[in-house]
């Protein structure tokens, strides 16, 4: 491709919609598991309810705001909205397709089968009516719905119901002439507990029927003496990005706050079920005042990221993955000192392949030994009853020293920090709210011990992952464990900059954002471009969640430039455009979507032979690198640093669940050389995990303990 | 003079297996900064950690010439965070922390109040640092890197600009030729030029030409007090945190262990890019706290006129701070060790030949006080420190003879108290004159101007080292160095001294016999002197 006549960079939004693609091909790929096909769906469902909580959010205010800037890619705000609302139309199309064209039809051979009311017996009809009466009576509280009033909130709700309604001529309760003519309407939210498909009784296999279609069998028993003269569900969802006010002395009390504003800030969607009726539909609209391209009419179910609870049922194992359960770690096997195993060398786990126990265990331990003083330690989300939390408060109880970075401000899991933030401040931790006008999403645990013989020792594990031991399992991440003195300082250093005890003091190894990441990166870049140009080997691997950010993108554009190989494997947004002459010929793209959520930061430079590797918390976005405190790590022991730069490696060679960014923006398969045979990342690094373990539990390769005088 | 069995080792504090924690806090002009270390069983140190919170006490200070009370309960509340830390790494023996400050406070009128303030408050007690200790400091943590360099083993300038002064030292190889303070210093710059009421080119061509005249008083007074100071010297290592950020951001090569080459012109340049910049912009493109931001550029001139008054092109920024020397002081080897005491010995020399005293004399005297310092320590129970102070105070006693033979002791004490010199503080001098002043005559008295003064342990300390230095006075009192070596022992309430020699020394026992009463009266022991023949 010729670079004069197309912009540098491609559209963030667009780029993030193209990933979501990427996940709704998966529920469209046979050679998925049905149930896991169901799963992608789901997924590609709450993703892109996420993203008009914030992006068309932003999208909307920076439009209110008489923002004309455009975008790298020279697109200006309204160009994007309109981009992106045609975009998503269609994907709702294919949404819709997905499910009833393809899995419901697939699923319904395999015994889970959705059944339409008209199609029930009388057995499954009492059954299904007992639990309206029981579960779903009591959980929905209709909401009249006054004109002048405000709009229900409907925060709770999955989906609600707009129910037409007229009183019955001969109601006592009509009053006058006039007003028993008129219609009303009611908002009937279904609340959050309660089941999106309701199993009803059957012979054998999985029937269920919709919650929406059970309510609409049963909805006159609601209101008696008045006639349904039609119904319909919909959603509607509000703009979560709203700033907090990062001035405000009691952080605490201001996200709070924040969570009630978010129940009642602007709408950026209003989705309607296909048959809505015109008047239910004008009803809402202009109560809402909602305009018209903001309603996306929805040719099926709506919220489909309420699935995951179908694509959890029970059973049915052929329908879904051979579970891949998380391998032990030889190094960390039960009965030793976690401490005594780190101090004898750096370790390297990557999750889930390898389970998290240990760093759950490090905590844990920390919280116990004797020897600690102190443990440090930052929480960007943290999982419900979580056990990091639960040892860091017994710590505190125990009489160490427990500082706890907690963000309060981590997107969407306000209310589960701030919950973890009471409990640790009750047990005695040192909570800090983070740093005014920063997120902290560096991940790191530091825990000082004072030991006999060697003095002050830091063991520190650095994650690329969040401490959350339920997410652990599906996102696939790094941990690197170590004592080493050097980064031990450093990270103390982090934080005392970070709790304010002190200004920031130059760190040796590592790089910290808002500070030095940047430029540190850039410095990388450079260096390999350099090298290129001084005819030496040169090469950058990475591995990202995100590129976003202009100056990095045009570092690499130089890099490539100068004859650079840059690999780069990003799951999500990419702004750079890549293969294109004398701009990105050198730079090669790919994602990857499995069964893991692909989370890790991995870097590698070429660094003229001596092969640095690095882990790290950031994407490479300016709000990463600018606004929030990341870590970038170099990882120094050797072995830790080969067995990092091999799986980041691995990606490079998928074939089976890799796609390549095109110079125009859209993701394809990778092309396959010749008769390769198929290789799929995800199921490599499990395997290796699997080989790995069990090469050091197999008892013919242990090595031979000789027994000497004293043992015997 | 010193043979090394003279002085051995600090007396054991503490278990020496295992790694022993020490913080070191530096009240200075614009932070109040931490360094956290462990002492290693073979004596080398390791830093754990270090702080630094922004605080305006030289602002106060130089400006008002008193701090205030916010800065004050600023300090408090940076100090009481620091001592949490402390307690995180178990250091709460006051023999492990050691406060110190520097200039800002100590030109505060309020000084004391200050001091008494962050005592209640945290229980830190301020040590305000004598200039002269500061080089002591500054020499001693610098000694293994000069030691280790090959490129310093000629003349080297050792300076470094802060807040509120500018310290030199000139040293040849390991020997401090010269050491002083000056007042020039970044913020009293930085403030002078804020006073001004001008336009900011202006301002900055009144600060270079303020800058450069402080410099060149500086250089006249290297060649009058160290003759053996030559133009250009072999190095000038500069320290500080400013310089080395500099060095940082211009990208100075790494000549050696911690030590990093500066061009000079490449210096110049960036330092005028700072100072053409509002200082709102370097603290927020450095992440420096204003004060740091603003004294950055007035450093950096400071730097450059020295170097280029030197006459050099280039020269080095050394990685070493404050902090690592107090760190090393506290590591015990330090405040009397032996390279250190050496300095200090020799800066005593250098002024008693400026007063023509008798060098062999003084200096058989000195071995002779201190071979009964160490042999006697049971007795007199006294630290290391005094040791240094009994030294000085036996190389020094004649000195007074220079003006008069009449009372000549008592020349002896003023011309000491109102000396320089390299590496012992003003009390110690204070000490040491005493000391001197009462080598004969009279006996301390409390009625007698300064001893009256002194803390009671000072007054019984000086009392002992008195009676030590007439003992050791006597036993050269034919000038002859007769006797070579000497060996005491303490039997039942007498202190016999065999003498090592193969001269007659009748003399130098009449002599003992007329010098010991001041010995008897205070240890409560007769002396006697035994001699092979």
């Amino acid at each position: 491709m010729d670079n004069s006549s197309i912009p540098n960079y491609l559209n963030r939004e667009l780029s993030w919609l193209e990933f979501n693609k990427r996940v709704l091909d998966q529920a469209f790929d046979q050679s998925n598991p049905l149930l896991e096909r169901l799963k992608f769906l789901a997924i590609s469902g709450s993703n892109l309810d996420e993203f008009f909580k914030v992006r068309v959010g932003g999208l909307k205010i920076a439009l209110s705001n008489k923002s004309d800037s455009s975008d790298p890619s020279g697109m200006t705000i309204g160009e994007q909205l309109d981009a992106v609302r045609l975009r998503i139309r269609k994907m709702n199309t294919r949404q819709s397709e997905c499910l009833l064209d393809q899995l419901e039809p697939a699923l319904a051979k395999e015994g889970i089968v959705r059944c339409s009311p008209g199609e029930l017996s009388e057995k499954q009809k009492t059954h299904l009516l007992q639990y309206f009466d029981s579960e779903i009576v009591s959980t929905v509280a209709p909401i009249a719905f006054n004109p002048d009033g405000e709009f229900p909130q409907l925060l709770k709700a999955k989906i609600a119901f707009c129910v037409r309604l007229k009183f019955a001529a001969d109601n006592v309760l009509a009053g006058d002439k006039d007003s028993d003519q008129q219609e009303r309407f009611v908002i009937l939210p279904i609340s959050g507990g309660i089941d999106r498909c309701v199993r009803v009784p059957s012979a054998e296999g999985y029937h269920y029927v919709l919650v929406e279609e059970v309510m609409g069998m049963f909805l006159e028993r609601l209101f008696p003496g008045q006639e349904v003269l039609d119904w319909c569900t919909f959603r509607i969802t509000r703009n979560a990005d709203i700033a907090v006010d990062d001035m405000m002395h009691d952080l605490l009390a201001e996200m709070t706050q924040l969570l009630e504003k978010r129940k009642i800030s602007e709408l950026v969607r209003l989705e309607v079920s296909d048959f809505i009726s015109p008047s239910t539909l004008e009803f809402l609209q202009s109560t809402l005042s909602i305009a018209d391209e903001d309603i996306y009419r929805i040719n099926g179910p709506l919220d489909l990221s309420s699935y995951f609870e179908l694509a959890s049922v029970k059973g049915f194992p052929n329908l879904k993955d051979e579970p891949w359960p998380s391998q032990k770690s030889p190094a960390f096997s039960e009965g030793k000192n976690i401490f005594d195993v780190i101090a004898a060398g750096d370790q390297v786990l990557i999750h889930p392949y390898q389970s998290y126990d240990p760093v759950v265990e490090f905590i844990q331990a920390a919280a116990e030994d004797e020897q600690v003083v102190a443990i440090k330690q930052t929480l960007y989300r943290s999982s419900r009853n979580s056990e990091i939390i639960s040892a860091l408060a017994r710590a505190a109880d125990n009489g160490k020293s427990v500082t706890v970075i907690i963000e309060l401000k981590a997107r969407f899991d306000e209310a589960r920090n701030i919950e973890g933030a009471r409990k640790l401040e009750r047990a005695g931790v040192d909570v800090i709210y983070g740093v005014q006008g920063l997120k902290t999403h560096a991940k790191i645990c530091v825990v000082v011990r004072r030991e006999p013989t060697r003095g002050i020792q830091r063991y520190i594990h650095f994650g690329t992952g969040n401490y959350n031991e339920s997410t652990a399992t599906l996102y696939s991440d790094v941990s690197y464990f170590t004592n080493n003195d050097g980064l031990g300082t450093d990270a103390v250093h982090l934080f005392n900059a970070v709790t304010g005890m002190s200004v920031p003091q130059s760190l040796e190894f590592l790089s910290a954002a808002p500070i030095d990441l940047r430029d540190t990166l850039l410095d990388l870049i450079s260096i390999e471009t350099q090298n290129a140009i001084n005819g030496a080997p040169a090469a950058i691997n990475a591995k990202l969640n995100s590129l976003v950010d202009r100056r990095i993108i045009d570092a690499l554009y130089e890099a490539s430039n100068a004859g650079v190989e840059v690999r780069l494997n990003i799951r999500g947004i990419c702004c750079l455009r890549p293969g294109v002459k004398g701009q990105s010929e050198n730079i090669r793209v790919i994602s990857i979507v499995d069964r893991f959520l692909e989370h890790a930061r991995i870097l590698h430079f070429r660094h003229g032979g001596d092969d640095l590797v690095y882990i790290a918390s950031a994407d490479w976005m300016p709000r990463n690198l600018d606004r929030r405190v990341e870590l970038l790590v170099p990882v120094l022991d050797k072995e830790c640093k080969n067995r990092i730069q091999r799986s980041l490696m691995t990606y490079f060679a998928d074939n089976v669940k890799a796609t390549e960014l095109a110079p125009n923006g859209s993701y394809q398969p990778v092309e396959r050389t010749g008769q390769a045979v198929d290789f799929r990342a995800q199921e490599h690094v499990y395997r290796e995990a699997c080989d790995t373990y069990s090469a050091f539990s197999d008892p013919k390769t242990t090595v031979f303990k000789a027994r000497r005088g004293e043992s015997v | 003079m010193n043979s090394d069995s003279v002085y051995k080792a600090n007396s054991e504090r503490r278990n020496t297996e295992s790694p022993w924690p020490v913080a070191v806090i530096d009240v200075g002009t614009t932070s109040l900064r931490m360094q956290v270390a462990e002492i290693l069983p073979d004596g080398s140190i390791r830093r754990l950690e270090s702080f630094s919170q922004a605080v305006s006490l030289g602002k106060d200070s130089f400006m008002s010439g008193e701090i205030k009370r916010e800065t004050i309960e600023d300090c408090v509340h940076v100090l009481r965070i620091y001592r949490e830390r402390l307690q995180e790494y178990g250091i709460t023996d006051s023999r492990q922390i050691r406060v110190i400050a520097t200039s800002a406070v100590k030109e505060a009128r309020n000084r004391l109040a200050f001091q008494d303030r962050i005592y209640i408050a945290t229980g830190f007690e301020i040590e305000p640092l004598d200039e002269s200790e500061l080089h002591r400091v500054t020499y001693l943590g610098m000694l293994p890197l000069i030691e280790a360099n090959p490129l310093l083993s000629g003349i080297s300038v050792i300076c470094e600009v802060s807040g509120g002064s500018t310290e030199t030292l000139i040293l040849k190889q390991n020997d401090v030729l010269f050491s002083q303070t000056h007042r020039l210093g970044s913020l009293r710059l930085r403030k002078r030029v804020e006073s001004y009421d001008t336009t900011d080119s202006h301002a900055l061509s009144l600060l270079e030409g303020q800058i450069d005249r402080r410099v060149s008083r500086m250089m006249e007074n290297f060649g009058k007090l160290a003759p053996a100071f030559y133009m250009p010297p072999d190095a000038m290592i500069a320290l500080g945190g400013d310089i080395r950020f500099a060095a940082k951001e211009i990208q100075s090569k790494a000549v050696g262990d911690r030590l990093f080459e500066v061009d000079l012109e490449k210096l110049q340049e960036f330092t005028s890019g700072i100072l053409s910049r509002p200082v709102s912009q370097l603290a927020t493109q450095y992440h420096f706290s204003l004060t740091d931001a603003g004294t950055l550029g007035p450093a950096l001139l400071a730097y450059c006129s020295i170097a280029k008054r030197l006459g050099l092109s280039s020269f080095y920024v050394a990685e070493f701070n404050l902090r690592d020397g107090l760190v090393q002081e506290l590591a015990g080897r330090g405040r009397w060790n032996l390279s250190v005491q050496n300095q200090i010995s020799r800066s005593a020399i250098q002024l008693g030949r400026r007063f023509q005293f008798d060098e062999a004399h003084a200096v058989k005297v000195a071995q002779m006080s201190c071979a009964l310092f160490e042999q006697l320590q049971e007795l007199h129970g006294l630290d290391d420190r005094f040791l240094g102070i009994l030294e000085m105070a036996a190389l020094l006693h004649e000195i007074g003879l220079f003006v008069n033979v009449r009372s000549y002791h008592k020349h002896s004490l003023y011309l000491i108290r109102n000396s320089e010199f390299f590496g012992i503080g003003d009390r110690d001098v204070e000490l040491v004159s005493l000391v001197a002043r009462y080598h004969r005559r009279a006996a301390p008295q409390p009625s007698h101007l300064y001893y009256s003064q002194l803390t009671r342990a000072d007054r019984v300390a000086v009392a002992k080292l008195a009676a030590i230095l007439r003992i050791a006075k006597a036993l050269d009192a034919t000038r002859s160095q007769a006797v070579e070596e000497i060996q005491c022992d303490v039997v039942a309430s007498e202190v016999s001294i065999q003498a090592t020699t193969d001269k007659d020394v009748s003399v130098e026992q009449l002599e003992l016999k007329s010098n010991r009463s001041l010995f008897r009266s205070i240890f409560g022991l007769r002396v006697t002197l035994n001699a092979p023949n």
